[in-house]
């Protein structure tokens, strides 16, 4: 398995080269695919994701590739990685939204649903208005526009 | 600034399909106009009926007109989990509406056990032929059409507590679908299909489930014809089973079986490689003969009267059988007295191959200490040669753990005990905590080595040999033997240079008492400068020694720890466990599962460990700790804004957010408030520094109290504590291990931890390599 040991430097938008084995390089779809298709050398350059997010994004994948690696008890091995997925995605909403669209962009499946189930876990059980305070929406309704759309679709806000 | 809203639609309805509900997404609407539209594209629409409108009225109206104003082309996922308040009608109703879409799954469940929600066949066509995953949960299937419709795409299908038009019925159908690999089939009184026919040539997986107690048993059956069969679950109870085919594929299987006619017939099939057994009594029916030649996992339910019986007989069929798992999962079944130890399995010739050849795992769930357990346990540690890892799980019914661990109080045999809540014991339906004491227990291979170790001496010993082994000193029978692959000088290894040692050997968890007794006495001089901090050190151990035979085996914990990280070559990470009832500590090996970077600090994080530390800090009356502080000063605390980044809780080791607020001791140390308040309910120190705040039975003042900013500190003479502690900094490698607080409680220095307390690494061996730099209270 020479080709395991392979080492992929990844660039960060800053310019910051990120070294990691092929297989944590190929946790990232899009690396994959550049992988496959032969279009690229040992150094790719991720222009849209800077160093401290590509940094995150490569301590997911390493974790996630070491764990899928192990043989054995997989119970305890899948409960280690819901923890860690945890902790890794308690982050505040900033990082947590450039994790998302990183993860999007170089298409990490698994990170994506993290991120977005987090979320999806800040937003459930919320009023509208904590909603908004929580993730800074301006609410350019009217409040002549929003008695419409509360009006119309009344039948979605009934107690 | 809002980033949320700025997030590709695609990113967005992702997020809105994880919600728990429709009724969430449809709120969406009014956050802004960006979001007013968004919901009706939602790829996943889930109805609960049960959870915020409990009128019918309002319910119906809220699917009617979503549903309606959805636009989305293709549903992934459509599921309704309805109540009683919604009948046929309005299930029909809905289904006519998805017509028209491509729906993918299709989810049903009914939670009422009185109106029958009938299901007419015809719905699924349309957008339902399309289906790959379908789900249908207590619901009456009428079949209104000459043959049944056909499910091209299903792979997954789920048919529980259901009814049926007729087994005829159930047959069409499951022919029609030609790419169904996974089938679960959970029967219900008054289902109509006398005999459920399962043909599906392309089934990979089965879960079956009979009737408890099915009336006109025998009349009821299933007859199943699935030759590419992998996994097969089955918890049979009533009625009959015949396999068309031989399913020589089954890889994994679950049986729960309450008669031998099923067994005889499974019981041939020898692909398995995991088997999970559920039993019953015996009788002298079990089946000579069948041999599991690749069987690997086997795990046997304990709640039959005859498990112990069973056990022993497939354990003789499965020669090579690497892990062993035996859980009460059931309740058990009958308070009739369970059999007694056979005493001809004591025999040599009588021992199953696999416990002397390949078994490497136990575990024990729910382990409850009855005699016929107890022997189990002393056999499988008597026998298994193999064995590298027995982890015993207690139930915590009664107090006398004592008694429960009688077994395995021997020579060579650890006792580690873990407490911890285990709540997925009943299974995800209940929803009640128990409570369970592990116990792993490390047993380690016999050899001849003749030094023994007494744990009540704290020393090595030449036991005295009589009926029993004996320490000659304290006529107690706790001794251990010292095993291992010791060179010329016995137990008592050169001590030179001890960090060689260190990791080299697999084994060497009893070798770690001699080596740091003969460190202790003579330890390795690098400093000048420690000489005399080593013979302070080490005259207090000896006055302490007997106390302290504990401590001692957790420092020899500690460095072996600290040496399989460093030796990150060595595929071994031992884990430091705590008995809370005999306070004996002990180091555990773990095949490493991850890389070195690992800090040891990661395996005394946890919420079980932490209680248990604080029980044992608690019941030690030497370990009383600081009294509480008092609340006048607790509430004085400052609260800042934390404003550093990469700052740590030392207590939850989590990173503080920026700013978010945290309370601040006056020794600088930053906590967050639920994380400290409580500590300082118990506790008047700082659980980094000890720094102490005025306590509730404190008169004087503590302002004199300093805490030194070089890792020294003066402890107050007032103060119980006088453990030692060793301080393994490895500051020449950069790898350190944080110890969360309350090892605070019970050693007066904490290691370095270099995130939360920069001031309290020893600096000035930074560089060394292998410094042991000692830190202790004063004594008294």
């Amino acid at each position: 398995m020479s080709e395991s040991n392979k080492k992929i430097s990844l660039i960060s938008s800053e310019g910051e080269a990120f070294e990691v084995s092929e297989a944590v390089a190929r946790e990232f779809e899009i690396v994959a695919h550049m992988l496959e298709d032969g279009c690229s050398g040992s150094s790719i350059p991720i222009t849209t994701v800077d160093s401290n997010i590509l940094g995150k994004v490569i301590e997911y994948c390493t974790k996630h590739v070491e764990v899928g690696n192990v043989e054995g008890n997989s119970e305890k091995a899948e409960k280690d990685l819901e923890e860690f997925d945890k902790r890794f995605i308690a982050v505040e909403m900033n990082t947590l939204f450039s994790l998302i669209l990183a993860a999007n962009y170089l298409n990490v499946k698994g990170l994506l649903n993290i991120g977005c189930q987090k979320v999806a876990d800040t937003i459930k059980d919320m009023k509208p208005e904590e909603v908004r305070s929580i993730f800074n929406i301006e609410n350019d309704y009217t409040p002549a526009e929003e008695e419409v759309v509360r009006k119309e679709n009344e039948w979605a806000f009934q107690p | 600034m809002d980033r949320i809203s700025q997030l590709p639609d695609e990113l967005l309805l992702k997020i809105l399909a994880m919600l728990p509900t429709m009724k969430d997404v449809v709120d969406t609407m009014l956050l802004s106009k960006r979001w007013q539209l968004l919901w009706m594209m939602v790829p996943r629409i889930k109805y609960k009926d049960t959870y915020k409108n409990p009128k019918y009225g309002s319910f119906s109206l809220f699917v009617d007109r979503s549903f309606f104003r959805h636009e989305a082309p293709v549903i992934e996922a459509l599921h309704f989990k309805l109540g009683s308040i919604c009948g046929s009608e309005d299930i029909q109703a809905w289904m006519r509406s998805a017509d028209k879409r491509c729906v993918r799954e299709l989810t049903i469940n009914i939670y009422t056990d009185t109106d029958s929600v009938l299901l007419p066949w015809s719905l699924y066509r349309g957008g339902c032929s399309m289906l790959v995953t379908l789900n249908i949960r207590n619901a009456v299937l009428v079949d209104d059409l000459e043959q049944p419709i056909s499910f091209p795409f299903l792979r997954t299908l789920s048919l529980e507590s259901m009814k049926y038009p007729s087994g005829e019925f159930v047959k069409k159908l499951l022919s029609n679908c030609h790419v169904l690999e996974n089938l679960v089939v959970e029967q219900c009184e008054a289902d109509n299909a006398t005999i459920f026919t399962v043909i599906v040539p392309s089934l990979k997986s089965l879960v079956l489930k009979t009737l408890e107690n099915k009336l006109g048993n025998d009349a009821h059956g299933f007859v199943i014809d699935a030759p590419s069969l992998e996994n097969f679950d089955i918890f049979h109870f009533s009625g009959f089973c015949t396999f068309e085919s031989n399913m020589s594929k089954i890889v994994e299987a679950k049986l729960v079986l309450n008669t031998w006619k099923l067994w005889k017939k499974l019981g041939s099939i020898a692909s398995f490689k995991r088997l999970h057994l559920c039993l019953p009594s015996l009788n002298n029916m079990y089946p000579a003969g069948s041999v599991f030649s690749s069987l690997v996992h086997l795990k046997i339910c304990t709640c039959e009267t005859e498990w112990v019986n069973v056990l022993m007989c497939v354990l003789k069929d499965s020669p090579s059988l690497r892990a062993l798992k035996l859980h009460q999962c059931h309740f058990l079944r009958s308070e009739e007295p369970r059999p007694c130890w056979n005493p001809a399995w004591n025999e040599p010739s009588s021992v199953p191959e696999c416990l002397l050849s390949s078994i490497e795992t136990f575990e024990w769930v729910k382990y409850e200490g009855a005699e016929e357990e107890k022997e189990v346990v002393a056999f499988v540690f008597r026998s298994a040669k193999c064995l590298k890892k027995a982890t015993i799980n207690f139930h915590s019914k009664t107090n006398d753990t004592d008694k429960k661990l009688e077994p395995f109080a021997r020579p060579t045999r650890r006792v580690i005990t873990k407490e911890e809540q285990d709540l997925n014991f009943l299974g995800s339906s209940e929803k009640k905590q128990k409570t369970f004491k592990r116990y792993d227990l490390e047993t380690m291979e016999e050899t001849m080595a003749a030094r023994y170790w007494c744990h009540m001496c704290s020393q090595m010993v030449n036991p005295t040999i009589e009926s029993e082994i004996k320490c000659p000193f304290c006529q107690s029978g706790f001794v251990e033997e010292m095993s291992g692959n010791s060179n010329g000088n016995g137990g008592l290894r050169d001590v030179q240079d001890p960090e060689t040692e260190f990791g080299t050997t697999d084994r060497a968890m009893t070798l770690w008492a001699p080596i740091l007794l003969g460190m202790m006495s003579s330890p390795p001089r690098r400093h000048g400068g420690e000489i005399d901090l080593d013979r302070e050190f080490e005259s207090l151990l000896r006055r302490r020694r007997r106390s302290s035979g504990n401590i001692l085996q957790l420092l020899q914990g500690i460095r072996a720890g600290i040496a399989s990280e460093y030796e990150s070559s060595d595929n071994n990470e031992r884990v430091i466990m705590i008995n809370p009832y005999n306070q004996s500590l002990v180091v555990r090996d773990q095949t490493q599962t991850h890389s070195a970077l690992t800090s040891l600090g990661d395996y005394f994080i946890g919420p079980g460990l932490d209680l248990l530390l604080q029980h044992l800090a608690e019941n030690d009356p030497n370990r009383q700790g600081t009294p509480p502080a008092r609340k006048e000063a607790v509430e004085a605390l400052p609260t800042v804004k934390v404003t550093e980044p990469l700052l740590q809780c030392s207590v939850c080791l989590d990173e503080f957010e920026r700013g978010v607020e945290a309370k601040e001791m006056p020794c600088k140390h930053k906590f967050h408030v639920k994380c400290i308040v409580p500590w300082l309910e118990i506790h008047s120190s700082c659980p980094v520094c000890r720094f102490e705040l005025p306590s509730g039975n404190d008169d004087g003042d503590d302002e004199s109290k300093v805490v030194s900013e070089r890792g020294t500190r003066t402890v107050p003479e007032s103060s119980n504590r006088e453990e030692v502690v060793e301080d393994d900094v490895r500051s020449g490698n950069g790898r350190r291990f944080s110890i969360p607080w309350p090892f605070s409680g019970f050693f007066s220095s904490s290691s370095s931890s270099s995130s939360s307390s920069p001031s309290s690494s020893g600096s000035a061996q930074s560089g060394e390599n292998n410094v042991y730099s000692r830190s202790y209270g004063s004594s008294r």
